[in-house]
């Protein structure tokens, strides 16, 4: 009816599929590679640094601010700090409390392998998990707290007086002193002592501020830093799948408009499920809600490449127009026949290289931008479809025949019905 | 610059602009990278080499000399590849990849389960020798077709150089039979009544499962075959290739996908449960129970002029749906299906005529006096076919003709296996996989009926019925209470008398015969009780005007 809307509506379904199946892969690399839990890991890693940082740790400011004229080797420095980050995230997330038994079963002690289970973990967590290692250390608290903490003033602002915020803090969180391995990793002698004496700021009290006031920040800048990880990943993923199926968008459009759109809209219904299944609106540091992902169907990638698949797209390198162009030119095909002059082949070329780098912009804006699009388009034929009806039937009503010849809408249901294949109405003898 | 250089040298270079150029776009340098190399290598190979994108990717295995040891098929006359009865008996229409067997383990079977073919080979199971129109000799029996292994997406196309041995259209559509001077004739477009397709899948699931079928016994027969051809035995990769094979075919026949078929009656030669094999096989749906077998129908005139519906429900009026859907049927997968030449043999079967009557012509007066008893008792349904105009006449006067007959009462179990939900499945899988529209099945309606069709050779068409319960016309018209109860199915010997094919013998020549039992679920004679009220004269009368059709 309306070829140019179809062909825009068939487009964006076709860019909708290849968007989802990028999306699929997009989020098989994310779980293979646990980007979640590698995301959580490095804001952990941020906390404790920033934490050290805040308080002008010695030994951190000696990796971090290196003197320039100094000749000294910080490899050893920098390995330990290191270390130590990684003690405080491997307890953290290997805590039993952040996993069902049967993880605990599965992965026996390795933190390793529990840190990969987990995608989210919120500040309170977070403080409670310390709290937990803070009085599980060997030495429960410091032997002259006030003496300990006379040198350390805190920079941060006292915490509010109500809200969920002040829960964070509890009498006596300035007696508990952080785990050694935090910062001794390789263990030292009396490292409860050389904690106290060097690092006086290692309470739980000084820890749960910190956290309280920075976690937000560091939570925000890991989930932005997630997001950009997924966009490259899947610019890389929409161009590779760009190669690898010859998706030029150009012959896409020719080929869709030459059969007006052809019936790759009726796909929408299945699309939409894909999409639903992919959760193509959401790509942020979310938690995860055991009730969604316990009812959530798998997206099928077999599905979204079949619909790839649909001879009506013309997609695929093997009987390709640009294959075909290439064949005439060179003549070495056994069935090309007309031989192509070499502008043709060059503005072919050209057009086609064109098509593929278009297609690679137009993928890595991602499934949600062509699911809204093409929410989008086909609102516009609902609405343009109910414009036209208005309209003929306004012009039926002002220019029809009238008098009693006229047919009336009765006869013409009876018209329709008598124009239906005979097959289907199935009479019996 | 020396050599020590150059890695700073291309850093400096390279990698800077590309990390620049790819922090500007958001990207990094890898992200760039990767595409632009694939597109640089796509682009060489398309310019360069268009030829290899131009064909199947060919994965020859490294050119197995067995391979090249198979028998090739020797002419008996030139062949045209545009020959459309060729093209219908020997290409292969997309079955080889899943159900196809490789040829050596297709040739061995008889020697390694002799007790399952009697010493006759594959004709025990109905699939004779070819005859010489085409070729002189073929290295496998009428019906089947020897091709590579191929995958036929448009996205990707791969072509496996192991050949393997498959059921094609004219397995289940090219009839046999022996004419008037005793010659045995093959017609394209006859029901294939005398081969017995379940029984060949059941041996091959069967056997893939015994103990006699392993590696060692596998292996040592093969070396034989290639002996009989003067061949060299297996090579030690090929010795691979069918370790692999053997235990693939194990595995793949583990599960018995077609344990369904043991809780129903045996098919017998010429029938199949083509919707209900799709339905359990490969849609997965639950066992409904429905016995839904059916006579090999007949393929000629196929075009929408003559027949607008398809199938004995006529739940479908879509020729894709149809072709394709029987590649599916006996194996084929979505991306295997050979949709080039399944076409093909459509579009000429929708103006591929039926066959004339091959024995002694009837009496014309017979014929004359026959026309007005159809005209009057079965025209209404059937419609009026003209073998001169190859079509229907008349057809203001018959406009029941192509509609579902409720009332017809014969066997329901057919129309039962395909109700609007398993339409719903088949469509969506059809639709899905890039086969057939999205609507292209209707599901019965329940209770349901059959189609009323025409009648073009339907001499040819025997037994008759949808579930092939009927041996004869003479039989057709006695009331369904009279109908024999128990005849037997397969022999090619024809009664010219009775309008079928003989079916009170239980053998043929030293063939034993299938015994077809109507008590049986979904082997029910009942119904179409239409015509049975005529007299004796009538009935003689109306079988010479049926064999002109």
């Amino acid at each position: 009816m309306f070829p140019l809307l179809e062909t825009a509506i068939a487009f964006a379904a076709a860019m909708l599929t290849a968007s989802l199946l990028v999306s699929a892969v997009v989020q098989a690399i994310q779980s293979a590679g646990s980007y979640r839990a590698d995301t959580v890991s490095g804001l952990l890693r941020s906390v404790i640094h920033g934490f050290r940082s805040f308080y002008n740790d010695p030994d951190l400011l000696a990796v971090d601010y290196v003197d320039p004229s100094s000749s000294d080797d910080l490899a050893p420095a920098r390995g330990r700090v290191f270390a130590g980050e990684r003690a405080f995230v491997a307890d953290i997330l290997a805590d039993p409390t952040l996993h069902a038994r049967g993880d605990s079963l599965s992965y026996g002690d390795d933190p390793a392998q529990q840190a990969l289970l987990v995608e989210y973990i919120s500040g309170a967590d977070l403080i409670a998990i310390a709290r937990n290692h803070a009085e599980s250390a060997p030495v429960m608290q410091a032997a002259d707290p006030v003496v300990r903490m006379a040198n350390v003033s805190s920079p941060l602002p006292p915490p509010a007086e109500s809200g969920s915020v002040t829960i964070l803090a509890r009498p006596g969180d300035e007696q508990l002193l952080l785990p050694t391995t935090w910062f001794y990793p390789k263990g030292t002698e009396d490292a409860v002592h050389k904690l106290q004496a060097d690092k006086p700021y290692a309470t739980l009290e000084k820890f749960a501020e910190y956290v309280q006031h920075w976690f937000p920040t560091f939570e925000a800048t890991a989930s932005q830093a997630f997001k950009n990880r997924i966009r490259r990943l899947t610019q890389v993923v929409a161009c590779s799948l760009v190669i690898l199926l010859n998706i030029d968008s150009v012959g896409l459009a020719v080929t869709l408009y030459r059969n007006s759109g052809g019936s790759y809209a009726e796909r929408v219904p299945e699309l939409q499920q894909q999409a639903a299944h992919l959760g193509v609106a959401k790509v942020d540091l979310e938690p995860v809600s055991t009730e969604s992902s316990a009812q959530a169907t798998p997206a099928d990638p077999a599905l979204l490449l079949s619909a790839l698949d649909d001879p009506t797209l013309g997609l695929g390198w093997q009987g390709s127009a640009i294959v075909d162009t290439w064949c005439s030119h060179t003549g070495k095909c056994p069935s090309s026949k007309v031989s192509l002059g070499r502008w043709q082949t060059a503005s072919a070329t050209i057009l086609w290289l064109f098509g593929l780098i278009l297609s690679c912009a137009l993928l890595s804006l991602g499934a949600p931008f062509w699911y809204n699009a093409l929410a989008g388009l086909l609102n516009l034929r609902s609405v343009v479809q109910t414009k036209n009806e208005q309209a003929d039937a306004i012009k039926a009503k002002y220019s029809g025949p009238s008098g009693p010849n006229a047919p009336r809408p009765a006869a013409a249901a009876v018209a329709v019905v008598q124009t239906a294949p005979p097959a289907i109405q199935q009479e019996s003898q | 610059m020396d050599s020590g250089s150059l890695p700073n040298w291309l850093k400096g270079r390279l990698l800077s602009p590309v990390r620049s150029i790819a922090r500007g776009l958001g990207s990094t340098w890898w992200g760039m990278t990767v595409p632009i190399l694939g597109l640089l290598g796509m682009s060489y190979v398309v310019t360069q080499h268009p030829e290899s994108l131009s064909r199947p990717i060919a994965i020859d295995l490294f050119k197995l000399p067995s391979e090249e040891a198979i028998p090739k098929s020797v002419e008996a006359r030139s062949i045209d590849e545009n020959d459309p009865v060729w093209r219908f008996r020997y290409v292969d229409t997309g079955t080889e990849f899943r159900a196809g067997i490789p040829y050596w383990i297709f040739r061995i079977m008889p020697k390694i389960f002799p007790e399952d073919f009697q010493g006759r080979g594959y004709d025990y199971f109905g699939f004779t020798e070819d005859d010489q129109q085409y070729y002189r000799s073929r290295p496998v029996p009428r019906g089947m077709s020897l091709s590579d292994t191929s995958l036929r997406s448009q996205l990707l196309q791969i072509r496996f150089s192991l050949k393997r041995v498959s059921i094609n259209c004219s397995g289940c559509h090219q009839g046999e039979y022996w004419d008037a001077k005793g010659e045995r004739k093959l017609q394209p477009g006859m029901p294939n009544h005398s081969a017995n397709l379940q029984a060949f899948k059941q041996f091959f699931g069967r056997a893939f499962q015994s103990p006699k079928f392993e590696v060692g016994r596998v292996i040592s027969e093969i070396d034989a075959a290639l002996a009989e051809e003067g061949r060299p035995p297996l090579i030690w990769r090929e010795k691979l290739v069918y370790a692999g094979l053997v235990q693939a075919m194990k595995e793949f026949t583990k599960v018995n996908a077609g344990a369904w078929m043991d809780s129903r009656p045996d098919n017998g030669p010429g029938r199949i449960d083509p919707f209900n094999a799709v339905k359990f096989e490969v849609l997965g749906v639950p066992d409904d129970h429905t016995v839904a077998t059916l006579d090999f129908p007949s393929v000629w005139n196929q075009r929408p002029g003559i027949r607008s519906w398809h199938h004995f429900d006529g739940n479908t009026a879509d020729s894709s749906a149809r072709n394709y859907g029987s590649v599916i049927g006996v194996g084929g997968i979505a991306t295997s299906v050979n949709k080039d030449i399944v076409s093909k043999n459509g579009k000429w079967l929708d103006e591929f005529p039926s066959p004339k009557y091959p024995f002694s012509a009837p009496d014309p007066a017979a014929v004359a006096r026959g026309t007005e008893v159809f005209k009057q008792t079965c025209a209404p349904c059937h419609g009026v076919f003209d073998r001169s105009k190859n079509d229907l006449v008349e057809r203001e006067k018959w406009p029941l003709f192509m509609t579902v007959d409720l009332a017809v009462g014969t066997d329901p179990e057919r129309w039962k296996a395909f109700l609007p939900a398993t339409a719903e499945a088949l469509n969506r899988f059809g639709f899905n996989n890039n086969l057939w529209p999205r609507q292209a099945f209707r599901g019965s309606a329940d209770p349901g009926g059959y189609l009323r069709g025409p009648l073009d050779g339907i001499w040819a068409r025997a037994p008759y019925l949808h579930n092939g319960s009927v041996p004869n016309i003479a039989e057709l018209l006695k009331p369904p209470a009279e109908r024999v109860k128990v005849f037997f199915r397969g022999n090619r010997h024809y009664d010219e008398a009775l309008l079928g094919w003989v079916s009170d013998q239980p053998t043929e020549g030293t063939k034993e015969l299938f015994k077809y039992d109507t008590s049986l679920i979904g082997n029910w004679n009942v119904g179409h009780d239409y015509g049975t009220n005529l007299n004796a004269g009538q009935r003689t009368d109306l079988i010479a005007y049926l064999k002109t059709l």
